[in-house]
């Protein structure tokens, strides 16, 4: 079954281009150009996921989102140019789920895209927290007795030092580890110098989990002090 | 324990030198004032000293040799002319009025008063009666009316055969000779009647026995006690140790029944000590042959009066060897105690003298002490010494005169070490110099602790008090004068009344002055609060602006009138906060001109500047939307795969310069939010060595990638400082991708965190690619080192970095030493 995403914006241009990119991964695309062309689509069809821009002509996106939301609960993801961090607060707040800053980039936008669908699709009725070594935060749930980590649901890939790092960041959820205890704890080994080899492997563990890898969202640096899992 | 026995240490030694050097200056005084003529008068003062007896003193022996002198000219008659002149040399008798001065050898005077004429008849009998008595009558002298021919005193005192050959020389007439002769008698007379009281003052003094004879007629006595024993020794009453008997050639003296030696080797010098007739070499005038002395003076003389009963005076008389006991006496012990004393000093002073480093020690210590007290109180006590000194030495025989000079030089040499030591502080420490210096406060600026207006008001009442207690003074003046003048003197009073009027007019002026000065002050205070409100950037806001603009007017004319309180003339701030009028009115409505002109201007400022950053966010969204556009059509171009080679070479091509508009369409963004202060920060307690090792850890690549040889330099210890992680790694972000865009390929780019003064402070040094240009400001706003601006950057990191430093409160220094770019980004370290 395609699912089906509403791309909402005025500019047509952005619309077509975005509607290229995921067609090509096999989702049907509906298109609005404005807040009430995008509540007269909602109203007629079922549709899974909404991409919506903020400045828009006749109803702007934050009015559209605090409308659908009076209704459904499918995902909404903001796309808009305002990249300041208060934008991104009051878009999320007003019930958008993700929140995605122009110029995209086409494989980020794929990603969020994705991500959201899975946890809205498949993860949304899975029995949480009957298994007692589960963490769950966010898109992310790391399974204890498995040592496994999965991402929106799916296995990831992870090296055995890598595991260990994803194993002490995720029970101790927003607790900021200093590298020199990463190291010490991972590596079993005095620490020295180990900037360097830690920063390594987060970012590799990065690259596997984040949507955007350039700017993480669960696996962060605390500049100056150390590194943390994100509690979401 | 040791600093206290080091302080009682220099306090003795300082008080030894003190002491010694007070002791030293003293008696070496006092003997320059003594000043002995000879050894021998010393050595005879110190064993005068030690012994006791009067009568070893050259005083004593003059007094002696002279009496016999005396004794000799009575019994050969006693011719008054002969006593006065005939005794001269360095003894005279100065016949005044009623007193007969006599001057002791030795400087030390005492004054033999004579008896009134009415005791002459209470004298002995034996008394000499030569004189007429219808001239006694004549006793006193006439002035002769103006005539200088007559006076010729110098001619009193000649003798009789003299006189004549005067008389007879001088050619005078008649009746001046006659006059002439008559002054003579007369003075004659009175001396005749002088020298009788001189005798009975002789025979008062019953210190000196004697007995004048001329062959075997008693002439002159005051005793029947002396009688010739064998070989000139007198049998003398009990007392009387000493002896002299004239034998008409010779003297025999005996002293404690023992002779004296008189004459030597029997030649008269100037250091023979008795000058007594019957030396070989002297030659006794024929008119003594036949006299005989005899005379007894007493071991301890008394002090003989003669008491007059019924004019409740007794009269000291005759008591020439009790005070020339006395004071030989006196002085010895002077002399003697300021030997003493010199030795004394000697000793302490060199004692002193060689506890060098403390005595200065103790010396300051003194000073210390002595310099918290008034320089009129030390003036005071100094010259209270001086007083006491001179009290001492008259009221107290015993006091030695060194000690006086002593005390002088004790008092200038304490003043002079509290000088010494103090400098300054030696004359502030003054009441003088303390009312002055509050004088000068009330007048200068440098009471700056009160507010201007209180300034102002002070000295105003300061003159108003001044000319106050002046006026007060001025009619107790003339109230005083009117009152002790009475009639006769009205001119001063006339002149005085109007002096009084200008006086109470000028006081009333005066007070008028103040009054108005107060409400000068007044507005004074209110110009000042109002400056200092400018200065504090608190501008005056518009008339009439609405809502909290006005509010804040009426807040501030609420707070002047309650600060100033009724003082205002004009009822304070009524709507409009400056006074209609007073002297000050314009000044204060043009500084509220420029107080709003200001807040227009600030405010206006601000309103462009808000405008520019909403301009700027604007413009960048609106550059992002067909940003967007074209990065995601060069995505899907780059998608393509049947493209020709070329074409993708194209769009690889556009895809970079897309990526680079992206970045500064970013960067233009925050560098404009950041220089107008809206960047919000998050600071946070951080550890900036750890700061600087994750942004290196994280560019890892890139900096692999360069080619380029980083050295970093981090303290061992964690260097917490307050700042915004986020920002700060941002701005070392870019710091060391410029290193890596700009560096000279293979060079090494050094990071290095240091702490000194409080101040961590991180630098990145790298050696640049292209020749640097010193003059440009490579923090400003797209300026790069490549003009060009062919490179990939923004030219916006360094702005940025700089923005980032500055926001999270930081410093941030750029420095080029030739190739060399050094950047500096400091913080407090906590």
């Amino acid at each position: 079954m395609k699912e089906r995403v509403l791309v909402v914006d005025d500019d047509r241009e952005i619309v077509k281009a975005i509607a290229i990119v995921l067609e090509q991964e096999g989702f049907q695309v509906y298109k609005a150009y404005d807040g009430l062309q995008a509540l007269d689509i909602l109203a007629a069809s079922r549709v899974e996921l909404v991409l919506i821009d903020i400045m828009m002509p006749r109803l702007d996106g934050l009015s559209a989102i605090l409308r659908i939301r009076e209704k459904a609960n499918i995902p909404i993801i903001v796309l808009s140019a305002k990249s300041e961090d208060t934008d991104k607060v009051l878009g999320l707040s007003m019930g958008a789920d993700d929140y995605i800053s122009k110029p995209y980039n086409a494989q980020e936008l794929l990603a969020r895209v994705k991500s959201q669908l899975r946890r809205y699709t498949r993860l949304g009725d899975i029995n949480a927290g009957s298994l007692e070594q589960v963490v769950r935060n966010g898109r992310l749930e790391y399974r204890g007795e498995e040592m496994a980590l999965y991402a929106d649901g799916e296995p990831v890939k992870l090296t055995a030092t890598e595991t260990k790092i994803v194993d002490l960041l995720m029970r101790n959820l927003g607790r900021i580890f200093p590298a020199e205890e990463i190291y010490r704890r991972v590596w079993q080994e005095d620490a020295y110098a180990c900037e360097n080899t830690v920063m390594v492997h987060i970012r590799r563990i990065r690259e596997k989990i984040e949507l955007n890898p350039k700017e993480p969202e669960y696996l962060k640096v605390v500049w100056g002090i150390g590194y943390k899992m994100e509690k979401k | 324990m040791d600093t206290k026995w080091k302080k009682s240490k220099g306090i003795l030694a300082f008080a030894s030198f003190f002491l010694g050097a007070s002791l030293l200056a003293g008696s070496l005084l006092e003997l320059w004032r003594i000043r002995p003529a000879s050894w021998a008068e010393l050595t005879e003062t110190v064993e005068g000293a030690i012994r006791g007896d009067y009568q070893e003193g050259t005083s004593f022996r003059e007094e002696i040799c002279r009496k016999l002198e005396t004794f000799l000219i009575m019994g050969s008659g006693g011719d008054f002319a002969s006593l006065g002149v005939g005794l001269g040399g360095n003894w005279s008798v100065t016949v005044t009025q009623d007193e007969v001065q006599m001057a002791v050898p030795g400087g030390k005077w005492s004054s033999i008063q004579i008896a009134p004429r009415v005791v002459t008849d209470a004298a002995e009998p034996e008394a000499e009666t030569s004189s007429e008595p219808e001239l006694r009558a004549e006793a006193v002298i006439e002035e002769p009316a103006g005539s200088a021919a007559f006076y010729v005193p110098d001619a009193w005192w000649l003798g009789e055969d003299d006189w004549e050959e005067y008389l007879e020389r001088g050619d005078y007439s008649e009746e001046e000779e006659q006059e002439l002769r008559r002054r003579r008698r007369a003075l004659e007379q009175q001396r005749r009647s002088l020298i009788e009281q001189y005798q009975v003052s002789l025979n008062a003094d019953k210190n000196l026995l004697y007995a004048v004879y001329a062959g075997e007629e008693l002439k002159y006595s005051n005793t029947e006690e002396l009688t010739l024993l064998e070989d000139g020794r007198l049998q003398a009453p009990e007392g009387y140790n000493f002896t002299l008997y004239f034998d008409g050639s010779k003297v025999h003296v005996f002293k404690d029944g023992e002779k004296v030696d008189v004459y030597g080797d029997g030649y008269f010098d100037e250091d023979s000590l008795w000058n007594v007739p019957g030396y070989a070499n002297v030659v006794l005038p024929d008119k003594y042959e036949g006299l005989r002395v005899y005379m007894a003076a007493a071991q301890i003389p008394r002090q003989y009066a003669q008491n007059l009963y019924g004019s409740s005076v007794a009269r000291s008389s005759g008591d020439t060897l009790y005070w020339l006991c006395k004071y030989t006496l006196r002085q010895w012990r002077n002399a003697f105690l300021c030997l003493v004393l010199l030795a004394l000093g000697l000793v302490l002073w060199i004692a002193g003298l060689c506890a060098g480093k403390s005595r200065k020690e103790g010396g300051r210590l003194l000073a210390a002490g002595t310099g918290r007290i008034w320089l009129e109180v030390k003036g005071l006590l100094f010259l209270g010494l001086l007083i006491m000194g001179g009290i001492l030495i008259r009221e107290w025989d015993s006091f030695p005169d060194a000690l006086w000079g002593s005390v002088l030089f004790g008092g200038f040499y304490l003043l002079w070490n509290d000088w010494r030591c103090n400098r300054g502080g030696f004359w502030r420490q003054s009441l003088i110099y303390k009312v002055s210096a509050k004088l000068s406060q009330t007048f200068s600026a440098r009471g700056k602790a009160l507010p201007l207006s209180k300034r102002m008001l002070r000295r105003d009442r300061f003159l108003l008090g001044l000319m106050l207690s002046m006026g007060i003074f001025c009619v107790a003046l003339t109230l005083l004068m009117a009152r002790c003048l009475g009639g006769g003197h009205e001119v001063v009073l006339l002149i005085f009344l109007p002096a009084c009027g200008f006086m109470l007019l000028g006081i009333f002026l005066g007070y008028e002055n103040l009054k108005k000065n107060a409400s000068l002050a007044a507005d004074l205070d209110r110009l000042d609060k109002e400056v200092a409100l400018l200065h504090e950037g608190k501008y005056f806001k518009a008339q009439g602006a609405p809502g909290g603009a006005s509010g804040f007017a009426s807040a501030q004319a609420a707070g002047y009138a309650g600060a100033n309180g009724a003082g205002s003339p004009s009822g304070a701030f009524s709507g409009n906060y400056v006074p209609a009028e007073g002297d000050l009115a314009q000044i204060l409505e043009r500084l509220e001109d420029i107080g709003q002109g200001m807040a227009r201007a600030v405010e206006e400022q601000m309103k462009s500047e808000r405008m520019k950053v909403e301009l700027i966010a604007n413009v960048s969204h609106d550059l992002k939307t067909p940003l967007t556009s074209i990065i995601s059509y060069v995505e899907l171009l780059e998608q393509e795969e049947e493209l020709p080679e070329y074409v993708k070479e194209y769009v690889r091509i556009l895809a970079e310069k897309a990526e680079r508009l992206k970045n500064m369409v970013q960067d233009v963004f925050m560098v404009s939010k950041a220089a107008s202060g809206e960047l919000p920060v998050n600071l946070e307690v951080l550890d900036y060595g750890r700061l600087l090792e994750q942004t290196l850890a994280d560019m890892q690549e890139a900096v692999e990638k360069s080619g380029l040889i980083f050295r970093t330099e981090l303290p061992e210890r964690p260097v917490m400082v307050r700042a915004d992680g986020q920002r700060l790694y941002r701005v070392f972000q870019n710091l060391i991708q410029n290193a890596l865009q700009y560096s000279l390929e293979g060079s090494r780019v050094y990071i290095v965190l240091k702490v000194e003064g409080g101040q961590a402070a991180a630098s990145v040094k790298n050696t640049s690619r292209q020749e640097l240009d010193a003059n440009l400001d490579f923090t400003e706003r797209f300026v790069r080192g490549d003009a060009s601006r062919s490179d990939g950057g923004s030219g916006l990191g360094l702005s940025i970095a700089r923005s980032f430093t500055e926001a999270c409160g930081g410093t941030f220094r750029l420095e080029i030493i030739a190739d060399l770019f050094v950047v500096t980004v400091s913080f407090q370290a906590l």
